[in-house]
C-alpha cells in the first residue's frame, strides 16, 4: 500500500509511520520540518529496510498544500491510504480570546486538513478505492470551558469527516474518524493526563488494524466511547454549571 | 518525579521531553538557567537528576540517521536505546562492542558515563565512538572527533553531561555470526580462587565477570560464581523479544533484608554446581535482569544504593579483600555484588582504568553512610576511584582526591564550553560546590 502520513514527525504520526513501515508498506511521510523529515525517513529505512520517503508540507499554508499534493501525485499515481495525525492544541495559559491561537488552531486542525483531504479524496473517488483515517479528539464531542477553541476545531473536523464519509461511500472510499483519549505525546506531557495516557505505539497499532476494518468512528482506548456518551448525555442546562468539573 | 534506576534519591523536578531537535533549540534559547540531559534513567544515584532546573528526557530523540553496512558504523541520535540497536542490527549480524548490563540505557547516556560491561577486553563504550555532536550552552552545535575539537570530544566521555547535550553519536559495531554465547559458569570457594580463575581466563575469554556473596564471612569469604564466555561462531543471528515479568508495585521495604539476602546468596551459589558450560542466548547473557521489568521495586520505595569502585591491578586482590571484609561484616550488602577486570579508557573523566572493579548493592540503612565513607578511605589509599554513574553520596573532598589528576585536565575544557554552569546536575552540585 502507498500510505501518506501527515504530521509524521512527532507523537502519534511518527509511531504510525513506524508501524506501517514495519508491516511492509510504502510510507510517504510529511511534516513541516524538512530536516526532521529527512531523519525520520532514514530512521525508518534503517530499522525496517523499507522504501520510505518524505514530502514537506505546512498545513497552515494553502500554496504549500498545493505543491505537496502535486509532488505526491507526480511520484505516485495511486495513494491507497492517507492518515492525518497533525493537530495543535493551544496551551492552557493562552486565553480563549487570543487571536493568533484561534486562527492557528482552526487552520491546522480543520482548514488545512480539509484542504488536503478535499484534493486527495477527489482522486480516491475517481479511483473507486481508498482509505482516509483522520485523528480528531474526544474534545470535539462537547464544548467545555477549558479548551473549546481546540474542541470547536475538532468538532468542525468531525462534522466534515461525517459528510465526507457519506459522500464517498458509493465510491468505495472509507473514511474513519479516530478519537484518541489521553495519549503520551507532547500534547499531554507533564499534565495529569499523562498518568492515564496510552502509548502512541498502542494507538498506531490500533490505527493499523483499522485499515482492515469497516468501522467509522473509533475511540482509542474504547473506554472513551462510554465516557463521552455520559458527558454528552448531561443536559446543557446542567452542564453549563459544571465549570469546576470540566 | 525524577529518579535514578535505584530509586535513591528521588526528587521532584521539571522534565522536558523534546520530540525534535528544534524543541531543544527552543529550550536552550529560553532563559532556563540549569539544564541536564538524561537518557534511559538507568544510572544509579543522582547523576541523571537536575533538581534545580530542567531535566531533558532525550528518549524521543531516537532516530537512526545512517548505517554504513560495510564498516558497521551506526550514526544515530542520543536517545536510541541499546535495545533498539540489538533489535535492528542483530539480525543483520552486528552487535555492540561494549554493552552495560541493561539494554534500556541510551547511546547518549552510555557516552556520558563511558559505560563498561562484561566485555572487559574491548575497553569501554566510548572506545568505539568515532564522533559525536553536542549542543552547547548557547545553542550552537559542535561536531567533534579525535581530529576536530578533540578537547571536548574526550572530555565528553564520562563527562556526565557537563560539557553539553549529546545530540548524535557515530559508533562502531562489531560483526557477529551467531546470537548465541558459549558461557562457562564456575563456582569459586573464596576470593582468592575468584581472582585466580579470572586471571587464568583473561587470554581465552572475551567476556568475564564474577558474582560474589556479600555476606559470607570467614574462610569462604568472597565465594562466588564466575562466568566467562565467548561468542559462538555458528548459528544464525536472530533477535527474540523476551516475555517480561513485571513487578507491579513496590514491595515492602523489609523484603530485602539480611536473612532473605543470605538465603538467596547461598541458594544461588549452590545452584550453580562445580562447573558447567552451556550455550546462552545473547540477550539473556548480557541483560539478565531486564527480563524482570521494574525489578528495583523489590527493594521497596526507599530504593537502594550501589557502590562501585576500581583499583589498579597491582594490589587489587588485597584491596578488594579488605573492602569485602568490611562489607561482609556489616551485613548490609544485598544480593548483587560483582568483581571484574577493566582496561584503561580514553575519556578524560572515564571510570575504567587498568585494574579490577568491584561493585556491591546496599540496602539503605543508618549505618551505611559511615560504612561507605570507610570504603572511600580504602579506595583512595589504594589509588582507586568510584564510578560516578553509580554514586549518590561521595563527598566533594573525596571526589577531588579520587579524580585529582583527571580533573586538572577536564576542568579547563568544561569551563571553556560550559562557563556559566548552564549544564549541571544534582551530582555536579554535590561534588563541585559541596
Amino acid at each position: 500500500m502507498n500510505v501518506v502520513i501527515i504530521g509524521a514527525s512527532s507523537g502519534i504520526g511518527r509511531e504510525v509511520a513506524h508501524v506501517f513501515s514495519q508491516e511492509g508498506h510504502n510510507v510517504i511521510c510529511s511534516s513541516r520540518d524538512e530536516k526532521e523529515l529527512e531523519w525520520l525517513v532514514s530512521d525508518l529505512k534503517i530499522r525496517y529496510d523499507c522504501s520510505a520517503c518524505g514530502v514537506p508540507v505546512d498545513v497552515t499554508n494553502n500554496s504549500s498544500i498545493k505543491t505537496f499534493i502535486e509532488k505526491i501525485y507526480e511520484n505516485f499515481t495511486i495513494i491507497d491510504c492517507v492518515i492525518v495525525t497533525t493537530g495543535t492544541m493551544p496551551g492552557n495559559e493562552m486565553p480563549y480570546y487570543d487571536e493568533h491561537g484561534l486562527i492557528n488552531t482552526t487552520m491546522t486542525n480543520y482548514v488545512g486538513i480539509a484542504l488536503i483531504l478535499n484534493e486527495m479524496s477527489r482522486r480516491m473517488a475517481n479511483n473507486n478505492s481508498g482509505i482516509i483515517i483522520c485523528l480528531s479528539s474526544v474534545a470535539g464531542d462537547r464544548g467545555r470551558q477549558s479548551n473549546f477553541i481546540y474542541g470547536a476545531s475538532k468538532s468542525a473536523l468531525n462534522t466534515y469527516l461525517q459528510g465526507l464519509r457519506m459522500k464517498l461511500y458509493k465510491h468505495n472510499v472509507r473514511v474513519i474518524t479516530v478519537l484518541p483519549g489521553y495519549v503520551d505525546t507532547p500534547m499531554s506531557y507533564g499534565t495529569v493526563k499523562q498518568r492515564y495516557a496510552v502509548s502512541p505505539r498502542y494507538v498506531a497499532r490500533k490505527i493499523y488494524k483499522l485499515t482492515k476494518s469497516n468501522r467509522n468512528i473509533v475511540y482509542i482506548p474504547p473506554i472513551w466511547w462510554l465516557i463521552m456518551r455520559i458527558i454528552r448525555f448531561i443536559p446543557e442546562a446542567i452542564f453549563k454549571r459544571l465549570s469546576s468539573v470540566f | 518525579m525524577v529518579k535514578g534506576w535505584n530509586n535513591y534519591p528521588a526528587v521532584q523536578g521539571k522534565v522536558f521531553r523534546p520530540e525534535r531537535i528544534g524543541d531543544l533549540v527552543a529550550l536552550i534559547g529560553s532563559n532556563e538557567k540549569s539544564i541536564l540531559a538524561r537518557g534511559g534513567g538507568t544510572s544509579y544515584g543522582d547523576s541523571s537528576i537536575n533538581n534545580g532546573g530542567i531535566n531533558v528526557d532525550t528518549r524521543r530523540l531516537n532516530k537512526m540517521l545512517h548505517f554504513d553496512s560495510e564498516q558497521g558504523v551506526l550514526y544515530c541520535q542520543c536517545g536510541v536505546t541499546l535495545q533498539d540497536i540489538s533489535r535492528v542490527f542483530i539480525p543483520q549480524g552486528w552487535f555492540l562492542q561494549v554493552t552495560p548490563g541493561t539494554q534500556f540505557a541510551t547511546v547518549g547516556g552510555c557516552v556520558a558515563t563511558d559505560a563498561h560491561g562484561k566485555n572487559w577486553k574491548a575497553g569501554s563504550f566510548c572506545s568505539f565512538v568515532k564522533g559525536l555532536s553536542l549542543m552547547l550552552q548557547d545553542g550552537s552545535i559542535v561536531c567533534c572527533d579525535d581530529k576536530n575539537n578533540p578537547d571536548i570530544f574526550y572530555s565528553t566521555f564520562g563527562g556526565m553531561g557537563m560539557t553539553g547535550i549529546i545530540l548524535d553519536v557515530r559508533i562502531q559495531l562489531r560483526k557477529i555470526s551467531s546470537s548465541l554465547i558459549d558461557v562457562e559458569t564456575i563456582q569459586c570457594r573464596d576470593l582468592k580462587e575468584c581472582f585466580a580463575v579470572q586471571s587464568e581466563s583473561m587470554e581465552s575469554h572475551e567476556y568475564m565477570f564474577c558474582w560474589l556473596d556479600s555476606h559470607k564471612e570467614g574462610v569462604n569469604m568472597g565465594r562466588g560464581v564466575l562466568q566467562r564466555a565467548n561468542h559462538c561462531s555458528n548459528g544464525p543471528p536472530i533477535y527474540k523479544e523476551k516475555r517480561k515479568i513485571h513487578v507491579p508495585f513496590y514491595l515492602p521495604n523489609f523484603t530485602v533484608n539480611t536473612y532473605s539476602v543470605e538465603a538467596f546468596n547461598a541458594a544461588y551459589h549452590a545452584s550453580v554446581g562445580k562447573k558447567n558450560r552451556k550455550k546462552a542466548y545473547m540477550m539473556d547473557f548480557f541483560y539478565p535482569l531486564d527480563c524482570i521489568a521494574n525489578w528495583y521495586r523489590v527493594y521497596g520505595k526507599r530504593g537502594f544504593l550501589e557502590y562501585q569502585m576500581v583499583v589498579p591491578s597491582d594490589g587489587a586482590y588485597e584491596t578488594v579483600f579488605e573492602i569485602l571484609k568490611v562489607v561482609t561484616k556489616s551485613k548490609l550488602g544485598s544480593t548483587v555484588a560483582a568483581v571484574k577486570p577493566l582496561l584503561n579508557a580514553r575519556g578524560v573523566m572515564s571510570f575504567p582504568m587498568d585494574g579490577f572493579t568491584f561493585a556491591v548493592d546496599f540496602m539503605p540503612d543508618q549505618r551505611l553512610w559511615h560504612l561507605l565513607d570507610t570504603l572511600d578511605e580504602i579506595v583512595i589509599a589504594n589509588g582507586g576511584k568510584v564510578y560516578l554513574a553509580k554514586d549518590a553520596r561521595v563527598s566533594s573532598k573525596n571526589f577531588r582526591k579520587m579524580y585529582s589528576e583527571t580533573l586538572d585536565r577536564w576542568e579547563p575544557v568544561r569551563q571553556k564550553y560550559n562557563p556559566e554552569n548552564r549544564f549541571s546536575s544534582m551530582m555536579f552540585n554535590r561534588l563541585y560546590k559541596g
